[in-house]
């Protein structure tokens, strides 16, 4: 077959016109950001279906065992859970306005804004380490102490508190990796590597941290307002 | 016809500087950012699971050529076959044509300089050796025995092996499947050549860009899913197990929603190949490529529905059943109009039977069988009888080993002169391709006839009638494995005393012929800008001038 | 394919501050309403109204916080297909179990 080989991009031995920021697999620094973001929305597809089979597994044994998965809300702090979700979703806002500032090159708002993320990302985790103290305090830990006084049937509650555990669990890891990833960005910021021409990983980092904040906004509903509160 | 050197024409030289002797060092391999190194990496590793995976084939083959337990209890016998199963899928099949073509071919045939992110698809050869080191450690401890399916409350509360290390050996192979999954879906989505539009992409790129699909929506579900499972042997919770509240069948439903799809992640890229092979050895253009493309993707995103399929006679509601048995007939549709295609493809074209042709023809007789097998299971009625019997083993065989190892086999002798610059010989190359299509059939078309009388899987005793059966099978499973050598022989072989390829000595259309074999580091030069449409074989054909062109390279 | 260029050719959607303030607002509110509405007694209706209040502050998250209003097409397509695959996922598993109760053996449900 016949091919052109001329026209299009230049040669490898012309480094000049790269900016340090610039990947070598990549032509231009639009098709660098489209590849870059393109991948952070891909890796947040599969982030959904890896929470999706404890959403799955927790709405079938909560339509199977709904009194008792009402019980077992009714211990759940609803006040921490509240507080964490308003934390989180403000930090979502902080993280929106990194980005911004972030577009518009204002290097010290992107830190203030990051910092902000990174405090309400902590009050969150506070919250947590709370709440499961609690938990710890009151023998509701399934699997290592579970005990059950009150009336309902201990073995399906166990099966609440399992997911509860298991699924504000896994998304307190996910705020924890985020949490060191606010460090690093904030590190890499001080060190004058971002431009309005150049701030993917603060964009493509903001779309995990609103990930983050989207499970908790469906978890908090289910796990801490089941069949209304009294 | 053979190799390409014409008399009179110049012998080929191997190019001065290749991306194989560009760097020597053990950390330029093994921190390598070069897809081509990657993608070889992948093959030495596979190649590696393959022989622990047969190994435990052969273990299950030894004891069964007897009726009784002569070589193992029944707790070692399932241990063989759930290791089998482990290593076969989630250390082979799963990565082998995705991480090893995908890798080192898909970006030449697109014209870009590496994957969209070198850097993580050097990250999931690694994740992929560590999980891989998991599989090789709860080998070593004596393996697990819950099946390569990890039902539950067996695994989860009353095995007694290695299961949290066979777990965790699949979660972390899983998390290497994602990334080259989502590499590759960005890398064909964001670096094509200009004048590469989607409908002119090569049909091997169509297929890795199916099976990334399914790699990044599926696989995720098997991790949570194996986490679950090991969270309840772990600590004790009740999520699957009866006793404790929890409901085995909806560890069946989670499993099975990634491992359905994760067998057509097995077989889409198997089927990239066949078309590029079909094309190439029948000097035609590929008939029907849009149906081709698109059949692709159908099967990817159809195969998501039809998961239920495996849970027929688990407590499955009736009416769950029946759509899933519906939809599983439907996706056999797809595959149909590849076959037919590539059929009507070698129909008046200029067919040569070089190696890769008899692994593509084998493939397409194989892996019909296999998939109509399938349809057979898919009646609802039917599998009653057949679920769990040895039919069942011999339709996954026959489209994984028949239909995909075969593609793979296929894939390695297409495009074996582009990676080393060396051809095998040609003599020999077809011996094996013939001894393995025969030790292949008589390993398992037995194994139709006596799961259809009724011989249950997973047992490592069976009664006295079908012991001609199995015996059978059994002698097929040595030819297989001795056929197996062969190719590896020769093509160690071919390393150092092969004829020297030159870029394109199947006068193949294609970006990757272009290049020099082995291809240079940075692949090209410059972007191509591509006016051709694929498959232009019959340019090729009609225009003598062309072909000289083509080789002036 | 653009020139080679190491600058970005295309200009970004920058939002405006009122717009952030706005979005949070909303959220805001309907966290709080979210918790209200658990206080009432709707019996079966708690959840899917919980579910259709969190859905739309999903939306409007990853609408203007995650710039998808303002992004190419194929990120919106791979967005649609996450919350498609978890549908089938959801809804295909949840026929199964239904399903059981039409039957007149119903069981483990």
């Amino acid at each position: 077959m016949s091919v052109s080989t001329e026209a299009a991009s230049h040669s490898h031995d012309v480094h000049a016109d790269h900016p340090e920021y610039m990947r070598h697999q990549f032509d231009d620094m639009d098709q660098q950001n489209d590849a870059a973001n393109l991948g952070m929305w891909l890796f947040l597809l599969t982030e959904v279906m890896f929470f999706g089979g404890f959403f799955l597994g927790y709405s079938i044994y909560r339509t199977e065992y709904y009194d008792s998965f009402v019980n077992g809300s009714h211990h759940l702090d609803v006040f921490l859970g509240g507080l964490n979700t308003v934390a989180l979703i403000t930090s979502s806002v902080t993280m929106a306005f990194a980005v911004r500032a972030a577009q518009l090159g204002k290097k010290n708002h992107i830190i203030m804004f990051l910092v902000m993320t990174l405090v309400l990302g902590v009050v969150f985790m506070v919250n947590k380490y709370l709440e499961y103290s609690h938990k710890w305090h009151d023998n509701l830990i399934p699997g290592l102490d579970f005990i059950w006084t009150e009336p309902g049937d201990p073995r399906t509650i166990q099966l609440f508190y399992a997911f509860y555990f298991c699924m504000t669990g896994t998304h307190g890891l996910h705020v924890l990796i985020g949490l060191g990833l606010i460090i690093w960005l904030v590190i890499r910021t001080q060190q004058n590597k971002f431009t309005p021409q150049y701030y993917a990983p603060i964009e493509n980092f903001g779309l995990y941290w609103h990930f983050v904040d989207l499970v908790w906004i469906f978890l908090f509903p289910l796990l801490y307002l089941i069949g209304g509160l009294h | 016809m053979s190799t390409v050197v014409k008399k009179g024409a110049p012998e080929h030289r191997m190019p001065l500087h290749h991306f194989l002797n560009a760097t020597y060092t053990v950390k330029s391999w093994f921190l390598t950012m070069d897809h081509k190194r990657v993608g070889l990496l992948y093959l030495f590793s596979i190649g590696f699971f393959f022989l622990i995976g047969g190994t435990f084939a052969s273990l299950i083959r030894l004891e069964l050529a007897t009726p009784e337990a002569d070589l193992m209890e029944a707790d070692q016998y399932n241990v063989a076959f759930s290791m089998h199963g482990i290593v076969m899928i989630f250390f082979f099949l799963i990565p082998s044509i995705p991480a090893v073509f995908g890798n080192f071919i898909m970006p030449l045939m697109i014209g870009a300089k590496d994957v969209a992110f070198p850097k993580l698809n050097l990250t999931s050869w690694y994740l992929f050796i560590f999980g891989g080191s998991f599989g090789v450690l709860t080998t070593l401890l004596g393996g697990v025995d819950t099946g390569w399916t990890f039902y539950t409350p067996f695994s989860s509360t009353y095995s007694n092996t290695n299961v949290l290390l066979a777990g965790m050996a699949a979660f972390i192979a899983g998390f290497s499947s994602i990334l080259t999954g989502l590499n590759f879906m960005v890398t064909i989505h964001k670096m094509r050549a200009p004048g590469i539009t989607w409908f002119k992409m090569p049909l091997f790129v169509w297929g890795m860009y199916a099976t990334s699909l399914i790699m990044v929506l599926g696989t995720p579900v098997i991790a949570i899913t194996l986490g679950l499972m090991m969270v309840e042997r772990g600590f004790g919770i009740g999520i699957f197990d009866p006793a404790l509240g929890g409901d085995p069948v909806l560890f069946q439903h989670l499993f099975w929603f990634y491992s359905h799809p994760a067998v057509y992640i097995m077989i889409l890229p198997g089927m990239g190949v066949i078309s590029e092979v079909i094309a190439a050895f029948s000097r035609k253009r590929i008939f029907g490529y849009d149906f081709i493309a698109m059949s692709s993707v159908s099967i990817a995103v159809l195969g998501f529905f039809v998961w239920g399929h495996h849970l027929f006679v688990s407590g499955q509601s009736i009416y769950a059943g029946m759509v899933f048995s519906f939809i599983t007939m439907l996706v056999a549709v797809p595959s149909a109009v590849k076959v037919f295609s590539w059929m009507a493809t070698m129909h008046k074209g200029s067919v040569s039977y070089d190696a890769p042709m008899l692994y593509a023809l084998g493939f397409i007789g194989l892996f019909s069988v296999g998939g109509l097998t399938g349809v057979f299971l898919a009646i609802m009625g039917l599998d009653i009888h057949m679920h769990d019997t040895y039919f069942v083993v011999a339709h996954f065989h026959y489209v994984m080993v028949g239909g995909a190892v075969t593609a793979f086999m296929a894939a390695i002798h297409f495009w074996w002169p582009k990676m080393t610059g060396r051809m095998y010989p040609e003599g020999w190359s077809r011996f094996a391709a013939f001894l393995i299509f025969a030790g292949f059939n008589l390993t398992f078309f037995p194994q139709f006839i006596v799961g259809y009388l009724g011989m249950p899987r997973r047992y490592h005793v069976y009664p006295e009638e079908w012991q001609l059966l199995n015996v059978m099978s059994s002698a097929g499973a040595t030819i297989l494995a001795a056929a197996f050598i062969v190719p590896l022989i020769y093509m160690i072989w071919s390393l150092k005393n092969g004829k020297i390829a030159g870029p394109n000595p199947w006068r193949a259309t294609g970006l990757e012929w272009i290049l020099s074999s082995p291809p240079p580091e940075h692949n090209f030069p410059s972007t191509p800008i591509v006016r051709e449409e694929p498959y232009d074989y019959g340019e090729v054909i009609d225009n003598p001038v062309h072909k000289e062109e083509d080789e002036k390279v | 394919m653009s020139q080679h260029a190491p600058h970005s050719e295309n200009t970004p959607h920058i939002a405006s501050v009122a717009n952030y303030l706005t979005i949070f607002s909303i959220l805001l509110v309907l966290t709080a309403v979210t918790v209200w509405v658990a206080f009432l007694e709707l019996g079966p209706l708690n959840t899917p109204v919980a579910m259709a209040i969190a859905s739309v502050k999903a939306i409007v998250v990853i609408l203007y916080f995650m710039h998808l209003k303002f992004s190419p097409g194929q990120t919106k397509l791979a967005a649609a297909a996450a919350i498609f695959w978890l549908l089938i996922l959801l809804i295909v598993t949840f026929f199964d179990y239904v399903g059981r109760t039409w039957q007149d053996n119903p069981v483990g449900w």
